[in-house]
């Protein structure tokens, strides 16, 4: 072995770090070769100079900075997770009232875009829960049933027929031909129409009551005036729209209003007349008589508690007449155009 | 195949010598303490390493106390195949390269801004030669033979001083080094004698005979 190569492999030498093959060879090289076996004392020398050297002290403060250091990269972190998951005695009340929030607005939205409740399945009402009209059994010439005028009426609210038909004070006493001025019972404003209310609950049994009606008048009107004057009148509305689904006037007033146009249905003009008398119904006989002395023709009749009707047809000349015998029976609140130039037969609706 | 498998035995071996694994563990599970304790067990080992490579007792301090915050940081990446103090002393390594090369670019600079003056500074005090008529312990002492070993070590290159100190200061093993360092047993016997001779060299040229 070379010098080059034992003083190569003297560093392993004094770690014990070579074969033992080798080290045979160094320490034989070693035995006779004086300028590696100073080499090899350097080295050592040197080595020891080196262990020689003195471990320095960490400072006291190392330590505590180190973990100070680590733990705020701890709360760090740990601040994340609270941010995500730790605060649960926190989040869990939070996210439940959002959750209840939305329900409730949920369930108002749904209640709000609800369709309203179809016209068949309104619920049917016992006829005694209504409030009738009593009508006279007496002949009245009617119109034809038309089913698709009842259905296209409007219904109305009984309290508004009752503001519109407001029954006068009951009175013990016969009344006066001309009694004492009172206050108007029927001129009361009007309520706009009503919209068509579907939810009404007694839309249906209205109805029936309407229908119920027109058929017992019209096997009355048979009775009295055989089939040729029936069928006179079918070209006239219905019961059920002329008396209003809800059994008011509502329809007939705007029927009349249609009639008194020049070249209404018929050829015939509409005109009204209300008067208020002491006793409604001894009342009925007076005007009745009063209309058919002029020639006037009786084609509807409705006497109730709230309010009579009658619907007569006479000539035009005979108003003025029928108008002073009227103002004998009772005041007149709403009288007549007179001043109308229209010949020949009219409408005359006389409400008390 | 049997060198693999004595490769796997050895791992082996070492987690099972590895006299840290069970306060690495507690660490592990969040016990803080655990952590505190390995601090305390390995701070004067890991600044000593950290200074004899720096050669600066601040930068050193500093060193450590990154290397135990990166090691917090990092343990996820710990798989417990090498000793614990192994894989802790080669961040420390990296770290203190990293600051070695951070100052020698600092004093670069400087260097360049100062002219004459500072490499007439450096020619002076790198190497003062003693007087031949003292015996060599006593030069030794009279320059300081620490500080002179010290000047030896910083004036070697990288590879060769985080070699030395690992053997000769602090008894790393050839194995444990080559780990370290991430190179084979035989890099390290080679790098160690090149450093040994450099360091002898450096010495007898400071202080005259050994």
């Amino acid at each position: 072995m070379e010098h080059t190569e034992v003083r190569r492999n003297l560093s392993a030498y004094i770690d014990d770090a070579v074969d033992p093959a080798t080290r045979e060879t160094i320490n034989g090289h070693l035995a006779g070769c004086a300028s590696c076996s100073r080499a090899l004392h350097e080295l050592e020398q040197t080595l020891a100079h080196l262990k020689e050297l003195p471990e320095v002290e960490p400072p006291p403060w190392l330590t505590t900075r180190i973990m100070a250091t680590v733990r705020e990269e701890a709360g760090q972190k740990r601040s994340f997770w609270q941010k995500l998951l730790l605060p649960l005695h926190i989040k869990l009340p939070l996210e439940a009232l959002a959750l209840l929030c939305i329900c409730v607005t949920g369930f108002y939205l749904a209640r709000m875009n609800e369709s309203p409740v179809a016209p068949t399945e309104v619920p049917v009402q016992s006829p005694q829960a209504q409030p009738e009209l009593k009508q006279q059994p007496a002949a009245i010439p009617q119109t034809s049933p038309e089913p698709q005028a009842a259905k296209k009426a409007v219904p109305q609210k009984p309290d508004d027929r009752k503001a519109e038909y407001a029954p006068p004070p009951p009175q013990s006493t016969a009344a006066p031909i001309h009694p004492p001025p009172a206050e108007p019972r029927i001129t009361a404003p009007q309520a706009p129409p009503a919209a068509k209310d579907w939810n009404q609950p007694d839309y249906g049994m209205q109805q029936r009551d309407a229908a119920r009606r027109y058929v017992t008048e019209m096997e009355a009107m048979q009775k009295s005036e055989g089939h040729k004057a029936a069928r006179s009148m079918k070209k006239s509305p219905s019961p059920a729209a002329t008396m209003g689904n809800d059994g008011t006037f509502q329809t007939y007033r705007q029927e009349k209003a249609e009639a008194s146009r020049p070249g209404a249905a018929d050829g015939f003009s509409g005109k009204a007349v209300s008067l208020t008398v002491a006793d409604p119904l001894k009342a009925v006989e007076s005007i009745e008589r009063a209309v058919t002395d002029l020639g006037g023709r009786i084609i509807r009749r409705s006497y109730a508690d709230d309010g009579h009707l009658l619907v007569v047809q006479l000539e035009m000349g005979a108003l003025p007449e029928l108008t002073g015998r009227l103002e004998r029976i009772g005041r007149l609140t709403t009288r007549p155009d007179l001043s109308s130039s229209v010949n020949g037969k009219i409408n005359l609706t006389i409400r008390w | 195949m049997p060198l693999r498998l004595s490769n796997i035995m050895s791992e082996l071996k070492t987690q099972i010598t590895d006299e840290d694994a069970s306060l690495v563990a507690s660490w592990r599970s969040g016990d803080p303490a655990s952590f505190e304790a390995l601090v305390r067990k390995h701070q004067k080992r890991m600044l000593n390493i950290a200074f004899r490579i720096s050669g600066n007792y601040e930068d050193a301090c500093e060193i450590t106390q990154d290397a135990f915050v990166a090691a917090y940081r990092e343990i996820g990446s710990f798989r417990g195949t090498a000793r614990f103090t192994t894989w802790l002393t080669s961040i420390v390594i990296n770290l203190a390269r990293n600051r070695r090369q951070q100052v020698q670019s600092r004093q670069q600079h400087e260097a360049w801004s100062m002219n004459e003056t500072a490499s007439d500074n450096s020619s002076r005090t790198g190497r003062e030669l003693p007087s031949p008529s003292l015996s060599a312990h006593d030069r030794l002492e009279r320059l300081d033979l620490h500080e002179k070993l010290q000047d030896c070590i910083n004036g070697l290159g990288e590879e060769f001083r985080e070699t030395i100190v690992l053997r000769d200061l602090q008894d790393s093993s050839y194995g444990e080094i080559g780990a370290i360092l991430k190179v084979k047993e035989g890099t390290v016997k080679s790098r160690l004698f090149r450093a040994r001779e450099m360091v002898k060299d450096c010495l007898k040229q400071a202080v005259g005979e050994l």
